[in-house]
């Protein structure tokens, strides 16, 4: 569990360090002030090894497909990562984590003719290689991401050229699983059914049915059905058939797919943006209770992102009500061309809401 | 409807203890034609560091020149001085030493403590003193005697009851001190009132 953060020359952050992390933590701040960046340097750093990452993060964004052009002169297809679209200097993110201790990633694109060569080895120009070169200027784009842990350090590279996209050496699997859930972006059916699945396996089911009734009373069962060769999740609410689950609503598969994301998190980290959104206020408080209780039974830490003040005092009250207050709320602010942060515990934020001061 | 959440909206903060501590001086910031002052209740029985915890974190905070407290010495102003001084050394705040007397940057700090920093009692008492030459006062003070003489028991903050009594001859009674303030019972151009004068014009200095 992450207990503190740092982000160095990424999207809108020259500098930001934010420390005092709870098991769930919920972002605040104003519009373009860096909520969704830090969700994103958080997931980059929690993939630990590997920099197809920073390709998918965009993806979070609405942006699907990175145009890479090839050539010494043309625009590094990552630049947009960087700060200022400065790419000489390195992205660099610190976590320290309560048990795996501290980890920093280093990502740099590398573009000098020198240091390319240090990697030629990798640079798949295979002699069976087909395409035809069209222009003697062009070069592979290759993003370095360079680790430092506690007992070990190493190197994993981005290359793309126009034979494709890999990672070299194959990295291994991250330390702990880590899900991004994008304001707009909802789990593709075949990935929900399989997370769902997973969770079925271990008989945790319940859990999410449990939570789920908290919207729709009605609801019995869950099950898996095939419908135009798609798994869709579909619900029991006692009517002559089952329902598909995007039937019942926007904050139902939302909710639904935010409880599978912490459910097959466990020991890692969930990062929702947006989280209120589909969610009628008057639930709001409910579901906070339920997030810090799977969260709990899930050893998951979570991250989410909002506009809503609503949402803050809900999550305030839930955690309040249920006598383990393992939330913080910390807002960006931003300061001529800096940004910081701004923490609340739970003093702080009871004084702020009591005495109506604002907080997000 | 919910009130919406203060933000820090001008560049001179007052805190205050409740609501009419608030009208009060916003009556008397608009009397001397000040600007740029926001006059912050903490309301209720809420430890002022508390919420100077809570108010260092308002986004804007950082941008405040001068930051003035003013609250009532009650039965002791020393320890209502030192309870001001306590709270904003905790909070790594400028601390002056006396009320009146300005001190630090970022933000400038001034504490007032009514009626004075020597003197137990509360901001009714400043009102009350300037009401002092009032002919009503004569009456008030004689409604109390035969409330004495009556075996009545007196209420224990009798400046707060001698407030009331006294709004309760205005043509429109039953105010409370602030809204008396806003509605020009309260004389501002009085001797009574020159140091909570001399307090806002340090702030807004």
């Amino acid at each position: 569990m992450y207990q503190s953060f740092e982000i160095n020359n990424f999207r809108c952050f020259s500098q930001l360090t934010i420390s005092d992390l709870e098991r769930v933590n919920l972002i605040a701040g104003s519009n373009n002030v860096g909520k969704t960046a830090l969700l994103e340097a958080l997931f980059l750093h929690s993939g630990a090894y590997n920099p197809e990452l920073a390709i998918k993060i965009n993806a979070f964004r609405g942006i699907e497909r990175v145009k890479i052009e090839f050539g010494t002169w043309v625009e590094s297809p990552w630049g947009l990562l960087f700060h200022q679209l400065d790419i000489s200097k390195n992205i660099k993110l610190i976590g320290e984590d309560k048990t795996a201790g501290r980890r920093l990633l280093r990502l740099k694109i590398i573009r000098d003719p020198i240091e390319l060569a240090k990697i030629k080895e990798f640079l798949p120009y295979s002699s069976d290689n087909s395409r035809e070169i069209l222009s003697t200027s062009e070069s592979a784009q290759v993003i370095e991401l360079e680790f430092e842990e506690v007992e070990r350090k190493g190197k994993y590279y981005l290359i793309a050229n126009p034979n494709g996209i890999k990672t070299v050496p194959i990295p291994p699997a991250p330390p702990f699983p880590a899900f991004f859930q994008g304001a707009r972006v909802r789990m593709p059916f075949k990935e929900e059914a399989e997370r769902f699945g997973k969770l079925q396996l271990q008989g945790k089911e319940n859990v999410l049915l449990k939570v789920l009734q908290l919207i729709e009373p009605r609801l019995c069962s869950l099950k898996v059905v095939f419908f135009a060769d798609e798994p869709i999740i579909h619900g029991d609410i006692g009517l002559k058939r089952l329902l598909p689950l995007p039937v019942m609503g926007e904050g139902m598969v939302r909710l639904f797919n935010l409880l599978l994301h912490i459910g097959n998190a466990p020991d890692g980290v969930v990062l929702l943006d947006e989280i209120e959104n589909g969610i009628h206020h008057s639930m709001l408080a409910k579901i906070w209770g339920v997030i810090g209780e799977v969260a709990r039974e899930f050893n998951t830490q979570v991250f989410a992102t909002t506009h809503s003040l609503e949402c803050i005092i809900a999550a305030h009250k839930a955690f309040q009500e249920q006598g383990i207050y393992d939330f913080r709320l910390h807002r960006l602010d931003r300061s001529k061309d800096t940004i910081k942060v701004v923490t609340y515990d739970q003093e702080a934020l009871e004084t702020s809401i009591e005495t109506g001061l604002e907080v997000r | 409807m919910a009130e919406i959440p203060k933000e820090i909206s001008k560049s001179r903060v007052i805190i205050v203890e409740g609501k009419e501590d608030e009208l009060f001086f916003d009556a008397l910031i608009n009397h001397l034609s000040l600007s740029d002052i926001q006059v912050l209740p903490i309301g209720g029985k809420r430890e002022l560091r508390k919420y100077l915890e809570a108010l260092i974190r308002v986004s804007g905070f950082d941008k405040i020149r001068s930051l003035g407290i003013a609250r009532d010495a009650n039965s002791d102003p020393r320890a209502a001085l030192q309870n001001v001084k306590d709270a904003l050394r905790f909070l790594g705040l400028p601390v002056p030493e006396r009320t009146l007397i300005p001190f630090g940057d970022k933000p400038k700090v001034v504490i007032m403590i009514f009626p004075d920093e020597n003197t137990p009692g509360m901001l009714e008492d400043l009102c009350l003193q300037a009401v002092m030459q009032d002919p009503a006062m004569f009456c008030v003070d004689q409604y109390f005697q035969c409330l004495e003489q009556k075996g009545v028991t007196l209420p224990s903050k009798i400046s707060k009851a001698k407030v009331q009594v006294f709004l309760g001859s205005r043509s429109e009674p039953g105010k409370l001190l602030g809204v008396a303030a806003q509605a020009g019972y309260w004389p501002f151009n009085v001797e009574a009132f020159a140091q909570v004068k001399t307090f806002l014009q340090i702030i807004s200095s």
